[in-house]
């Protein structure tokens, strides 16, 4: 489940793996529809939203948030940019 | 109802036994009301010899003097003027007055027919019982002397002219409801053994309502006489006299000038003045002493009197202030004094070609006088007056005239369909020979005389488009030496009644000190009340209850002292600073201030709050004010008990202070709203998170709400507790939709915001 996997640091705005994760790879895609849907919950609806994207494999990190370079690793099929 | 439409007063130059009258202004159905005096040596009878139609009232003859009255119904608006007759050819003059709005089948209400002579005393005239209502009476009086008979003040004078040796005076008074018209009081300079013969004519009204004059409520005494100061006449007893009994004024020694008696050259141009001409000298104010006839009491009042300077040069030689100026000082029998500098050279208000005015309240509380001797004089027996002045560089020729002690004009008359405008109240203030209100350029008056209008006797007023001055208290540091009265002396009253109507629009009342902007207890509702676009300024504004429409709507007050709201409602009213050291507005209702905007210099609140409770407060703003707990919040708690303000109508949430055991809620309800017009927003998380730079802290929630549909309007609503202007971030997400975001501010209206949809196609 991307949600155990990903973990996400409002307070820092960074997206890291868990050590503990499946090990499963995800889509660019999925990662953007999942933290579309976290930041759409009433308890972050404070927060600036941390992605867009221009295509399904093509996605930016904006407001200044960003992916350490582990995490990168379980992403597959498409582009993730720092912006 | 009658009303005067004009005057027109004939003179003869030469000695004839017939005068031709000259008619004022009139129209078809007025009366025209002739009255006439002569320097007659023999007796006989008043005719009309040309013309035709005239009725001669009544005529008297006594030793030496004659007069009569006659009237006519006018045919036309360019009737013949009457040519009248008496057998002895000597001085002779009349005047004519029309008359509007008369009863035209009886004209004549009532009158003393021939008349009534007398050969001693000032003229004194009994008055007549009037049968009707509504009536205008006439007071005559003509004798053979060469001085201008005079209606004390009350009487509207129409003539108190003379032509060197006879003279006629005129005075008129409206009799609102039949009965007696009292005795009525002239002067002049009548000897032992002048003749005089004296009338009184009643006119009928027409019934209609429609024409009712401007007049003073004689009910209330306007002023008194205290000295005309007409050269060496005494009409009222008293003297000039040949040396001082005060040897000094404060540090000043003072020294005598015998007064000279000046013909023609009083206020009333056909009375004289008495004129000093003190010797040069450096150190000495220099002039006369006035007895009186009697000690007088001269407190419950101010004076009002004038000089003037012979010529510009005598301006010139009159004192600087630190040299003592010109002076009025009062002494009682005991020689204690007080003395006033009522004008001084480079002064302020010291005009060295014109009348100048001067006032001296006796009584007054703030000392603005000169000087007082050790022990201050009795004021309820003052026995002389001292005329003096400084004269370090010459001879200054200075002229006194006239000294009325002032109470109050009370303004009746008019009606609805032609209520009184400004100049028709200004005609009352300037009744009397001295004026109370000089007239300054158009629509303006700089006035010396407290105003009633109201009471009770029916007013109908729609003043528009004037300037009402009240004098500067005087104070020898500023150089304002005219007016020596109390603040809240002069000002205006109101006392309006049911019926009345009293409208002063667009107009400005003014004064550098306080003066009365007064509303008495017995004003009512049911009058119509109009002030809109008036401006008062530096008032002491005392409000009632005038209704809940028109009233205290659409005006402004500008730093005046503390404003009394006794319950009045104030709609739409500018409050731009004040004066008082706590508040700008003393309130016992808040829910009666609608859309009122408060102003403030960064000091004083705006409100303060005298009785506990739960008010609505409609609309109202307030600009410049601190913060709250502050001595400048615009909210004073000052009732002891919870007060809660529930704003409402784009009112803007006030800073509070709270006085001991005072506590205060603001409750300002302001609805914010995100919509969209797409149905796709039903469900869409909305949040409303507050930035920096409100009274809200960073981050706070103000709204989180679903989007629902609200009858076919897609949307997310929350009430809002606007406490002052406030940044706000908006943030609307739903899955299956890019999130919306943007930046606004809550302000008293609310916050409102669209927002623009868009599908996320890429989501899954």
């Amino acid at each position: 489940m991307i949600k155990d996997d990903f973990k996400i640091d409002f307070k820092n705005k960074k997206i890291s793996y868990n050590p503990k994760g499946s090990g499963e790879a995800y889509t660019v895609n999925a990662l953007y529809s999942y933290l579309q849907n976290l930041f759409a919950r009433a308890q972050n609806m404070k927060y600036q939203i941390p992605i867009m994207a221009t295509s399904k494999t093509e996605c930016f990190l904006i407001n200044g948030w960003t992916i350490d370079e582990n995490a990168r690793k379980y992403l597959k099929e498409g582009f993730l940019v720092l912006k | 109802m009658a009303a005067i439409r004009d005057t027109k007063v004939t003179q003869l130059t030469v000695e004839a036994a017939t005068i031709t009258v000259e008619l004022p202004e009139h129209a078809t159905n007025d009366l025209l009301l002739v009255f006439g005096a002569k320097d007659a040596v023999a007796n006989g009878a008043w005719t009309e010899i040309a013309a035709g139609g005239w009725t001669i009232g009544g005529y008297n003859n006594s030793t030496g003097a004659s007069g009569f009255w006659a009237y006519k119904k006018a045919t036309s608006s360019s009737e013949t003027n009457p040519v009248f007759s008496q057998g002895d050819v000597d001085s002779i003059m009349a005047v004519a007055i029309s008359i509007q709005g008369i009863n035209t089948t009886t004209p004549i209400n009532v009158s003393t027919g021939n008349g009534v002579t007398a050969t001693s005393g000032q003229p004194s005239i009994d008055g007549v019982e009037t049968t009707s209502s509504n009536c205008l009476v006439f007071y005559a009086v003509a004798a053979d002397v060469g001085w201008g008979l005079t209606p004390y003040p009350g009487l509207q004078r129409i003539v108190s002219d003379d032509t060197g040796s006879t003279t006629l005076g005129v005075g008129w008074m409206f009799q609102a409801t039949a009965g007696a018209t009292g005795t009525r009081n002239f002067y002049g300079a009548l000897a032992a053994g002048d003749d005089h013969t004296k009338f009184v004519v009643a006119v009928n009204d027409d019934g209609s309502a429609t024409f009712i004059p401007p007049y003073h409520d004689i009910d209330t005494t306007m002023a008194e006489i205290v000295e005309p100061f007409t050269g060496t006449f005494y009409p009222f007893g008293g003297a000039w006299q040949t040396s001082l009994s005060i040897a000094t004024i404060g540090s000043k020694s003072t020294a005598y000038d015998a007064i000279s008696s000046i013909a023609d050259s009083g206020v009333n141009p056909f009375h004289a003045s008495s004129r000093i001409t003190p010797a040069l000298s450096k150190t000495n104010l220099g002039g006369t002493q006035f007895n009186f006839a009697s000690a007088k009491d001269l407190t419950g009042g101010f004076l009002l009197g004038s000089t003037k300077f012979l010529t510009a040069r005598d301006y010139i030689d009159t004192g600087f202030i630190s040299n003592g100026g010109i002076q009025i000082c009062l002494a009682d029998s005991s020689n204690n004094y007080k003395s006033w500098m009522v004008g001084a050279q480079r002064s302020k208000t010291t005009s060295s070609d014109n009348r100048n005015f001067f006032a001296i309240q006796v009584d007054q509380s703030t000392d603005t006088g000169y000087a007082t001797s050790v022990t201050p004089p009795t004021k309820t027996a003052i026995d002389k007056l001292l005329f003096v002045e400084s004269s370090p560089l010459g001879i200054p020729a200075q002229d006194i005239s006239q000294l009325v002690k002032i109470n109050k004009a009370v303004i009746a008359g008019g009606s609805s369909t032609l209520p009184l405008s400004f100049t028709d109240l200004v005609s009352i203030l300037n009744g009397y020979i001295l004026p109370f209100a000089p007239i300054q350029g158009d629509g303006g008056i700089l006035c010396y005389c407290p105003i009633q209008i109201g009471g009770s006797k029916a007013v109908a007023v729609d003043a528009e488009n004037f300037s009402i001055q009240f004098p500067r208290q005087a104070s020898q540091s500023t150089g304002y030496l005219d007016f020596h009265v109390d603040e809240s002396v002069v000002g205006l009253i109101f006392d309006g009644r049911s019926g009345d109507v009293i409208k002063l629009r667009n107009g400005l009342i003014q004064s550098a000190s306080k003066y009365k902007f007064e509303f008495l207890a017995t004003v009512s509702t049911a009058a119509t009340w109009d002030f809109t676009g008036l401006t008062v300024i530096g008032a002491i504004p005392t409000l009632r209850n005038i209704g809940t429409t028109g009233g205290f709507q659409s005006m402004s007050f500008i730093d005046c002292d503390q404003i009394a709201q006794n319950g009045a409602t104030l709609n739409d009213v500018t409050i731009n600073g004040t004066l008082h050291a706590t508040a700008a507005l003393l309130a016992n209702d808040p829910s009666r201030i609608k859309n009122c905007s408060f102003i403030s210099g960064g000091t004083k609140h705006a409100i303060e709050i005298t009785a506990p409770g739960t008010y609505t407060f409609e609309g109202n703003t307030f600009t410049g004010f601190g913060a709250n707990g502050t001595n400048s919040a615009a909210i004073f708690n000052d009732s002891g008990g919870a007060v809660t303000l529930n704003i409402y109508g784009g009112g803007k949430t006030p800073t509070v202070r709270n006085g001991a055991g005072a506590s205060t809620t603001v409750n300002n309800s302001v609805t914010l709203e995100v919509n969209n017009p797409n149905s796709s927003f039903v469900g869409a998380r909305v949040t409303i998170y507050a930035n920096a730079g409100g009274p809200e802290t960073e981050g706070t929630v103000l709204m989180l709400e679903e989007a629902i549909n609200d009858a076919g309007v897609y949307r997310a609503t929350q009430d809002y507790n606007f406490l002052g202007n406030q940044p706000v971030t908006v943030r609307a997400k739903l899955k299956g939709f890019i999130p919306f975001e943007t930046t606004g501010t809550i302000t008293s209206n609310g916050l409102t915001v669209t927002a623009i949809w868009q599908v996320d196609s890429i989501v899954v």
